[in-house]
């Protein structure tokens, strides 16, 4: 919880947040600084939305009746929400070698993932376990069923949605526990989700998004087509969002990809130029599927952009666009 | 096209293999680095790459062209057309026959100077020209030019033949500007041969740059790094006077660089400068030390009152009759005058006494001397001594001391030496004023209980310079039991021995043309041991031997632009301008008059009115030798080639049948020009091509 007099964000900032050795304590630093950061509407569950009220007909469970009309109008009416039974969220991390990457250094010592141990710096995974798991603390704060998976070529840790004590316990240590290696086929992951999903679900997809666009769409469309809902947060650092780099050497990828001669000087405008091209028809994809998209700066707090969305999400389901 | 300095064009091209020997080195050592956004990476590189490749060659390539153009600049390229050998060109020649050109040419050819070595290039690049050709004859010191009209190859053969080398500096800037403004005025095309040794004295490479010249410059280095440095740095008169043994010995001390392994000996040939008789005896080099003596003797006339000696060295150790490491000595056929007044009360004798006892000839050496009453100085009596030893200054009445000062300012050597006797005489006053302003010597003498020592490092005096290396072991065992004190300015006198107590024992003044020096204490046993010490015999000798040297009066030598003696009216050539039979007239300011004042040792010839008539005196002077012009070292080779680089427009080994139809210094320009162009256009596309720095998304 965070300590009176500080700000939530300055606990929330990925060097504060690296040095939190026990996971749990992370998540929970995160949660607390999005409540913090939605003053106006906290605890605002995703489960529980009123819809509208209706007249009572015959059949109806009395249990929704909304006795304070009935009080003042002598007509029967019933509440009606939006869902009737707590939001199911699943929460898909990428785990792939990808997201192995950063370039914010963490100090000896410091808490982190596998990723965080093995390159010495705060990663996309480090930053999209950091954010996911402070994600499923807020639903399950609000009783909602959440799960985890960690994906890359296939599911590779499945936590299946749940809201009881141990959920949370569950859902950190998969998170914690997951190698970072081998691409990520979106669609493959999804696929196999779909396959243990029987309810509605929101599913969060934290990952680059640097595949082929492509298998991303299918895996959206695949939710799509099943009613789900979704939220893409594309975590990247902030040297691939910026190439801030004065080099001229070979780059070699995390995924197997070929060593590539680059001056990065040279090339920096058309990169970036590329990278806002991607990012856009990320959005584009998800945006034309009714979902919600939003970029993750790995060198950036979590907790703002973290509550902004959801802040945003909420306004969506408010006014009534779906 | 040629190039002046092949050999930095050749640099130029392998500079332009710096940039891409850095391109590929830089290349190598950047380490890979991991990137997860590769696909966007390599759409990016496929984008901008191709583009940015051939930028990066294009840069690249205008980086080696500037490289190459600065390289080809400071090689000075000449574009040169080659002619026909039978077409006829203007040829000036530039012969060095400075007083500097009379070093030896070359080890391997001994005997020859550089002067005439310089002449037979000289001759050698007429006889190749083609018939038809014309020659202009220039030579560094100026004594003949043909500025109006060129002449015939054989005719220019004979005038350089007919060349001696002079006792002039050189030139060599004046003369090249004289050789290129005659071939500006010719229709023919031109070239000009510079030939000289290049010492140090022939041209000062850092001074003296030669001006751009139109025509070809074709240098012939005719100098030999082999030449002989050595220099006399002086000559000591030894024995006495040539009346009493026929003949002279003198010491004559020559140094050598110490780079100068190869001669262990060097002979040094003393000639009778008026009778041209002369004798030879070797400087023996000790391994190791740069400073030997040759001890020569030479027969002289006994008749004759008046001598020079001029000590000289081989030609190919040093500059033939060079003025400057020359030194002559003249010799005065009178003795050393003592004054003092007989005594027979006393039992350790007097100060003359013992002086006398050192001057006696002993083993051949000595100074021949006399008698004179201190009564007997009067106005004129001191006229003809170059040496006068006082050693009873209380009885000199003040027109003695007149005379004394008179000597002395027209060029005697004057040796004071304190009374012993008690006296109440002001003698302290007149004998300060011999020694010059500001001078006081205390009116009471002190005694010094316990005696006191002298310093065993005593300072450098030209009086004490030959003995100076035995000086500590000399001046130990002597003890000072009473003394003058002797004060004043340090410009004024000059200690030559002092005492444990920074006091002097002796002091060295000149005054006008002589030399005064004074003892503080007497050479007698109540005063001190001085007398009786190892040192006195040739603390003495040296007094008046080295004194005499200092002296600047008639009869000695003035070396370089130095005055004349008084009432000098006329100079006859005798050595160096032999060429001259004119001789010069002086005025009666001592000033030469009319043509500018020639160079070599003359005998001045001086009239005098004395009171029984006219007198007739003849002495010698060496005139207007400047000694930089006569610096026989070699520059330094390095110096010495880039300043030939720096002034020649084509290389000496093309000169003989090619002209040059463009300056090479435009040539230059151009090329630095082009290569500035060069690389402001690599900046700007630089510029151009780099991609700005975007800010972060």
């Amino acid at each position: 919880m965070a300590t009176p007099g500080l700000r939530a964000e300055q606990y929330l900032s990925p060097e504060t947040l690296a040095q939190l050795a026990p996971f749990e304590l992370r998540a929970k630093m995160i949660a607390d600084g999005v409540m913090n950061g939605m003053h106006q509407s906290p605890l605002q569950g995703m489960a529980v939305e009123f819809a509208a009220h209706r007249q009572y007909t015959a059949g109806d469970s009395i249990r929704h009746l909304d006795w304070k009309v009935f009080g003042r109008s002598d007509k029967l009416y019933v509440k009606e929400y939006r869902q009737e039974t707590n939001l199911d969220v699943m929460i898909l991390v990428d785990g792939s070698a990808s997201m192995s990457f950063g370039t914010l250094g963490v100090k000896q010592g410091w808490g982190g993932t596998d990723a965080t141990r093995r390159r010495g710096a705060w990663t996309k995974f480090d930053h999209a376990t950091a954010s996911a798991a402070a994600l499923a603390f807020l639903c399950l704060s609000q009783r909602d069923r959440v799960g985890v998976a960690v994906g890359a070529d296939g599911l590779r840790g499945v936590v299946r949605k749940s809201a009881t004590r141990d959920q949370w316990r569950s859902i950190v240590r998969c998170l914690s526990s997951e190698p970072v290696e081998a691409r990520f086929a979106p669609a493959a992951c999804i696929n196999q989700l779909l396959a243990q999903t029987s309810h509605r679900t929101l599913f969060v997809i934290l990952s680059d998004f640097l595949g082929d666009p492509e298998g991303l769409r299918s895996a959206l469309a695949r939710l799509r087509h099943r009613g789900h809902d979704a939220m893409l947060l594309a975590m990247l650092d902030h040297r691939e969002l910026t190439l801030d780099l004065d080099v001229e050497a070979p780059f070699v990828g995390l995924e197997g990809e070929d060593a590539l001669d680059v001056d990065t000087r040279t090339i920096r405008k058309a990169y970036l130029d590329e990278l806002q091209r991607h990012l856009q028809l990320i959005d584009r994809q998800a945006r034309a599927f009714g979902y919600d998209s939003q970029v993750f700066d790995t060198h950036e707090s979590v907790g703002p952009v973290l509550a902004a969305l959801l802040s945003r999400r909420e306004g969506m389901v408010g006014g009534g666009r779906r | 096209m040629t190039f002046i300095s092949p050999w930095l064009a050749v640099a130029g091209a392998a500079a332009m293999a710096l940039p891409i020997l850095i391109h590929l080195f830089l290349r190598r050592r950047q380490k890979p680095i991991e990137w997860a956004a590769m696909e966007l990476l390599r759409r990016a590189v496929q984008q901008s790459q191709r583009a940015r490749r051939v930028e990066r060659w294009i840069l690249l390539v205008l980086r080696c062209l500037a490289l190459l153009l600065v390289g080809l600049a400071i090689a000075r390229p000449a574009t040169v057309t080659a002619i026909s050998m039978n077409q006829p060109v203007v040829l000036a020649v530039v012969l060095d026959d400075s007083v500097a050109s009379r070093v030896a040419a070359s080890s391997t050819t001994p005997g020859q100077t550089a002067f005439e070595a310089a002449r037979a290039a000289c001759i050698e690049s007429i006889r190749a020209l083609p018939s038809g050709s014309m020659v202009h004859v220039f030579t560094t010191s100026g004594s003949i030019e043909h500025t109006s009209e060129a002449v015939l190859p054989d005719r220019a053969v004979a005038l350089l033949g007919a060349l001696e080398p002079t006792h002039e500096p050189s030139r060599v800037r004046q003369a090249v500007d004289r050789a290129d403004d005659a071939l500006r005025r010719m229709t023919m095309p031109g070239r000009i041969v510079l030939a000289s040794s290049f010492s140090r004295g022939a041209i000062d490479t850092e001074a003296q740059v030669l001006p751009a010249t139109k025509a070809t410059l074709e240098i012939r280095d005719v100098g030999s790094d082999d030449t002989g440095t050595a220099a006399i740095v002086s000559m000591v008169q030894r024995t006495l006077g040539p009346q009493s043994t026929g003949s002279i010995t003198v010491d004559v001390a020559v140094t050598r660089p110490s780079h100068e392994q190869l001669r262990r000996s060097i002979p040094v040939t003393v000639t009778d400068v008026l009778t041209d008789r002369s004798a030879t005896a070797d400087a023996i080099f000790i391994e190791g030390s740069q400073r030997a003596v040759a001890t020569v003797t030479l027969a002289v006339d006994p008749a004759l009152t008046e001598h020079a000696w001029m000590a000289t060295i081989p030609s190919d150790r040093q500059p033939a009759d060079d003025l400057r490491a020359a030194t002559i000595s003249t010799v005065s056929a009178d003795p050393v005058l003592v004054v003092d007044r007989e005594r027979l009360d006393i039992d350790e004798g007097s100060s003359a006494q013992w002086i006398e006892r050192a001057l006696e000839p002993v083993a051949g050496m000595g100074l021949a001397h006399r008698r004179m009453d201190p009564s007997d100085v009067r106005p004129g009596s001191l006229k003809g001594s170059s040496s006068i030893i006082i050693c009873r200054p209380e009885l000199l009445d003040g027109a003695a001391w007149t005379e004394c000062a008179a000597a002395c300012e027209s060029g005697a050597l004057v040796v004071v030496v304190p009374p012993t006797d008690e006296t109440f005489v002001e003698w302290q006053v007149p004998c300060a004023a011999l020694l010059g302003p500001g001078v006081t010597i205390r009116r009471d003498h002190v005694n010094h209980d316990p005696p006191r020592r002298l310093q065993p490092q005593q300072p450098t005096s030209p009086i004490t310079q030959l003995i100076a290396s035995e000086l500590t072991e000399l001046v130990a065992p002597i003890e000072v039991s009473r003394s003058v004190v002797i004060e004043g300015p340090s410009t004024t006198v000059s200690p030559i021995l002092l005492m444990d107590d920074g006091t002097p024992m002796m002091v060295l003044a000149t005054k006008g043309r002589g030399v005064v020096v004074m003892f503080a204490t007497a050479p007698v046993p109540s005063w001190s041991t001085l007398a009786t010490k190892p040192i006195f015999v040739p603390l003495v000798q040296e007094t008046i031997r080295q004194g005499e040297v200092l002296l600047d009066a008639g009869g000695s030598v003035i070396i370089g632009l130095g005055r004349l003696p008084e009432g000098t009216t006329e100079l006859r050539p005798i050595r160096g301008s032999t060429s001259q039979d004119v001789s010069l007239t002086i005025d009666p300011a001592g000033v030469i008059v009319g043509d500018e004042a020639k160079p070599g040792i003359m005998q001045a010839i001086t009239t005098q009115n004395m009171s029984a008539g006219s007198s007739r005196t003849e002495s010698l002077v060496a005139l207007n030798v400047d000694p930089a012009a006569c610096d026989p070292q070699r520059n330094d080779p390095a110096r010495l080639a880039a300043w030939i680089n720096q002034t020649l427009t084509t290389p000496s080994s093309a000169a003989t049948a090619t002209n040059t139809t463009q300056s090479s210094t435009s040539a230059s320009v151009w090329l630095l020009v082009a290569a500035a162009l060069v690389i402001l256009t690599e900046t700007l596309l630089g510029r151009t091509f780099s991609v700005p720095e975007p800010k972060a998304t």
